[in-house]
């Protein structure tokens, strides 16, 4: 398994409940070794004024906190799950990174609003700066997955973002559906005339290129070709991909080709958990 | 822990690096005399075939160091934004001059310039047009392309150190490129590659140096001058250097050390009043404006219209020493500059050690090159390049007080000796120990003695060009690893200023306070209700 020890990031809000229950759903098939529920208090202390609103609060607030989890993670989480709650004090971003990194933990799951604003920096901070898989959990996910959509490139992300989402398939009895975009470019105008025989040619080398991580990953499926006119963007195609397969769970490797070493998260990858408002998405990070 | 009060080893780099040296000295005791030969082979066919390698690769350092530090990195801060300097300005720049400071400016302060003049690489010998390129080629070797070397390796080491709480050893620098691997083999084979380069680096100067002491005792006292008595004053410098080192004397080498800095300066302003004084002030404004001007040709010449194999025993020697011990020298300054922005780092680290290196060899080398030049010592010249060792001492003979001056540079290049080797070995000691700092002192006084072990059997086995092949083919190796190192710290300064960008995305602190009262408020009420 590549997925054994995961953390859910809880915010206190309406979404944690559709986390813990998205999470749960994975867990039946998953069996995850471990479970942390984590929360990061964003400031530093909470300001007298509010504290003094409270005259009968007789704990830190973290305990609090902590408490409140529980409550929520006993009502909803099956039992017998090897869990942790942590909540990181101090509203020092840099240094609950490095706790994160520290745990080592095999997946993050995030929470992703359409609707709310403000509570999102968090998790794009998060999603940016963390060197461990990601997934976002969308408001409107679909608990059962039957359809595992992985975009590729052919990158040296590739295979490992492919084990992931086999791994995901498996476990979860879904189809697996490998996808490549590629964009119909001017440069290859002398070489080929006709955009038809173009097209052709890119399904096959998709195809030849797939082969090797077929017969590698011992995958059955075969990867769809989708190839795209020069001016549109391989992100809203893949997005159009996942809605017309009616993908549940989309998995991406966070940094393609083309994408420069100074980001983080690859620009596919980021406009994917910006525009995508129904299907959760799981970045694979593989900096390691 | 407590268990390894004696012994605190990382096993898979100690090992290894201590068969391979001890197999070195066994090898090169046992052969003999035709080990001779095997150094000068081996240093020949690496100058001659690796040198252009040598020459673009420190090259491609320097400007790397310029576009770091005067690009978009250099407001990065080493140790994060809120870390603070540990030394003020002043003294940061005193702790430059001092790394800056060694055996090695001592053996080829007047050396060099003058072997130069007498025979230079083109051009006629002994004229005006070869003092000035003397010089040029003196301070190429000892100036910012030296330094261009360990701002690399100390830049390195200092981000990944203090940026990324990596541990300070020379694997820490190749996360962004190895990631985990750093902690497993991978890693482990750097971290030998570095102790072997900078112990036999190490290893060259300690020899440089007590040929130089056992050359000037010969001067003054008369004592005999040959390799015995060479590796006897090994022997006695590394006992006193152990024996300070067992007896804790801490201290004694942290004195010793501030006191070599004083005594070089002294030395240097003794030169500059009794010297010719105005030629050392004219000559170094003249000097360091001829050298500045032709940077470009003198740094990128390769001799490749002919070859004479000047280059193998001059500039490919030096390159190769600089890399060999960068990671010592890259330690030193990596420790001092935390707080420090990249931009101060580079600018501190290239231009205050160069200035200083370039005043002293002016001082040094520029007026014997004077005394020559203008009659006023005549065949001074000769006498000079005769023996590198006693170069210093010839030269000393032109000033009053003579033999003071010599018997304070033969205790100066004792001091630094004991000093170097002392602070070698605490690297070499800390690299395998797993970056730890406070490894048990029995190590230490191993790794002295091996380094004191390793000069001997070296000038043993084949005198100055066998130091001179010891820097030169450890240097190689460790060329490559400083190429991928360039890379390792471009993308961690690249991720790193991404990173502050989207930490420094502020959040909304009054609607999650606000969510946390409306916590508060909730669990409150529900706990007076169970009430």
């Amino acid at each position: 398994m590549i997925l054994k020890k995961v953390a859910i990031m809880l915010d206190l809000s309406d979404m944690d409940q559709i986390l813990l229950n998205y999470v749960r759903r994975l867990h039946e098939n998953y069996q995850f070794e471990a479970v942390s529920f984590v929360h990061f208090m964003e400031v530093e202390e909470m300001p007298e004024e509010i504290l003094s609103l409270f005259p009968d609060l007789d704990e830190p607030v973290d305990e609090m906190i902590a408490e409140e989890i529980q409550e929520q993670v006993t009502e909803t989480f099956v039992e017998g799950v090897n869990s942790k709650i942590y909540v990181h004090t101090g509203g020092d971003m840099q240094k609950f990174l490095g706790w994160l990194e520290q745990s080592d933990f095999d997946l993050v799951v995030l929470g992703k609003k359409a609707a709310l604003h403000g509570s999102g920096i968090f998790s794009s901070k998060l999603v940016r700066l963390l060197d461990a898989n990601t997934l976002f959990v969308t408001e409107m996910a679909r608990g059962d997955i039957h359809r595992v959509m992985v975009p590729i490139d052919f990158s040296s992300y590739t295979n490992k973002t492919l084990k992931v989402a086999r791994e995901a398939a498996e476990v979860l009895q879904a189809e697996l559906l490998p996808v490549h975009a590629v964009k119909l470019n001017l440069h290859y105008y002398p070489l080929f005339k006709d955009k038809k025989e173009l097209e052709q040619h890119f399904i096959k080398s998709t195809r030849k290129k797939f082969d090797k991580f077929k017969e590698k990953l011992k995958l059955k499926e075969d990867c769809k070709c989708v190839v795209l006119e020069e001016d549109a963007h391989v992100s809203r195609a893949l997005y159009d991909q996942a809605t017309f397969n009616s993908a549940d769970l989309v998995v991406i490797g966070n940094k393609g080709k083309a994408d420069s070493n100074d980001l983080l998260i690859g620009s596919v990858a980021e406009r994917l958990i910006s525009h995508e408002k129904s299907i959760p998405v799981l970045i694979v990070k593989s900096s390691n | 822990m407590g268990k390894k009060k004696y012994f605190d080893i990382h096993g898979p780099v100690f090992w290894p690096a201590s068969v391979l040296i001890v197999l070195f000295i066994a090898v090169t005791l046992i052969v003999g005399s035709p080990m001779a030969k095997v150094f000068s082979t081996v240093q020949s066919s690496i100058t001659d075939n690796f040198g252009w390698l040598f020459i673009v690769a420190v090259n491609a350092f320097i400007v790397f160091c310029l576009y770091v530090g005067f690009g978009r990195f250099g407001k990065i801060r080493l140790g994060g934004d809120d870390a603070e300097k540990e030394f003020s300005t002043p003294a940061w720049f005193a702790m430059l001059f001092s790394a800056g400071m060694g055996i090695g400016i001592l053996f080829w302060g007047v050396a060099e310039p003058v072997t130069h003049y007498i025979n230079p690489p083109f051009g006629q010998g002994r004229t005006l047009e070869a003092a000035e390129n003397a010089m040029n080629l003196t301070f190429l070797h000892w100036g910012f392309h030296a330094w261009g070397i360990y701002a690399l390796v100390g830049l390195a080491l200092a981000f990944f150190a203090f940026n990324r709480n990596q541990p300070l050893t020379i694997r820490s620098v190749f996360l962004p490129v190895l990631g985990k691997r750093v902690h497993g083999p991978i890693g482990n084979i750097i971290d030998v590659f570095a102790v072997i380069a900078t112990l036999f680096g190490l290893a060259t100067s300690l020899g440089l140096g007590v040929t130089q002491v056992s050359g000037g005792l010969n001067h003054v006292f008369g004592t005999p001058n040959t390799v015995w008595m060479q590796v006897g004053l090994i022997i006695a410098i590394t006992l006193v250097a152990t024996v300070s080192v067992v007896t804790g004397i801490k201290k004694g080498v942290r004195i010793l050390s501030e006191w070599n800095v004083r005594i070089a300066a002294l030395l240097f302003i003794l030169v500059l009043l009794l010297g010719p004084t105005l030629f050392i002030f004219k000559s170094f404004i003249q000097n360091v404006g001829n050298y500045l001007n032709e940077i470009l040709m003198v740094s990128s010449w390769t001799e490749a219209y002919r070859d004479r194999g000047w280059q193998g025993g001059w500039t490919v020697f030096y390159w190769a020493w600089w890399i060999s011990w960068s990671p010592f020298v890259g330690m030193f300054i990596a420790r001092v500059s935390k707080g420090r922005t990249i931009r101060e780092f580079v600018f501190g680290v290239l231009l205050v050690p160069s200035v200083v290196m370039f005043l002293w060899l002016t001082a040094f080398g520029g007026s014997a090159v004077f005394f020559d030049i203008k009659g006023i010592a005549p065949g001074i010249g000769d006498r000079i390049i005769a023996d590198e060792s006693t170069a210093l001492f010839v030269f000393f003979e032109q000033f009053p007080w003579s033999s003071l001056l010599s018997v304070i540079g033969i205790l100066l290049v004792i001091s630094f000796f004991v000093t170097s080797s002392d602070s070698g070995s605490l690297v070499i000691d800390s690299i395998t120990a797993g970056g730890k700092l406070d490894a048990p002192v029995g190590q230490r006084i191993f790794w002295a003695n091996i380094e004191g072990a390793v000069a001997a059997v070296l000038l043993l086995g084949g005198g100055l060009t066998a130091l001179q092949t010891a820097a030169v083919s450890t240097g190689l190796p460790f060329l490559f690893v400083l190429l991928v190192m360039m890379y390792s710290l471009y993308r961690g300064l690249s991720s790193e200023l991404t990173r502050a960008e989207y930490l420094s995305k502020s959040q909304d602190k009054k609607s999650y306070e606000k969510k946390i009262a409306g916590m508060i408020a909730k669990r409150l009420t529900k706990k007076e209700g169970r009430k």
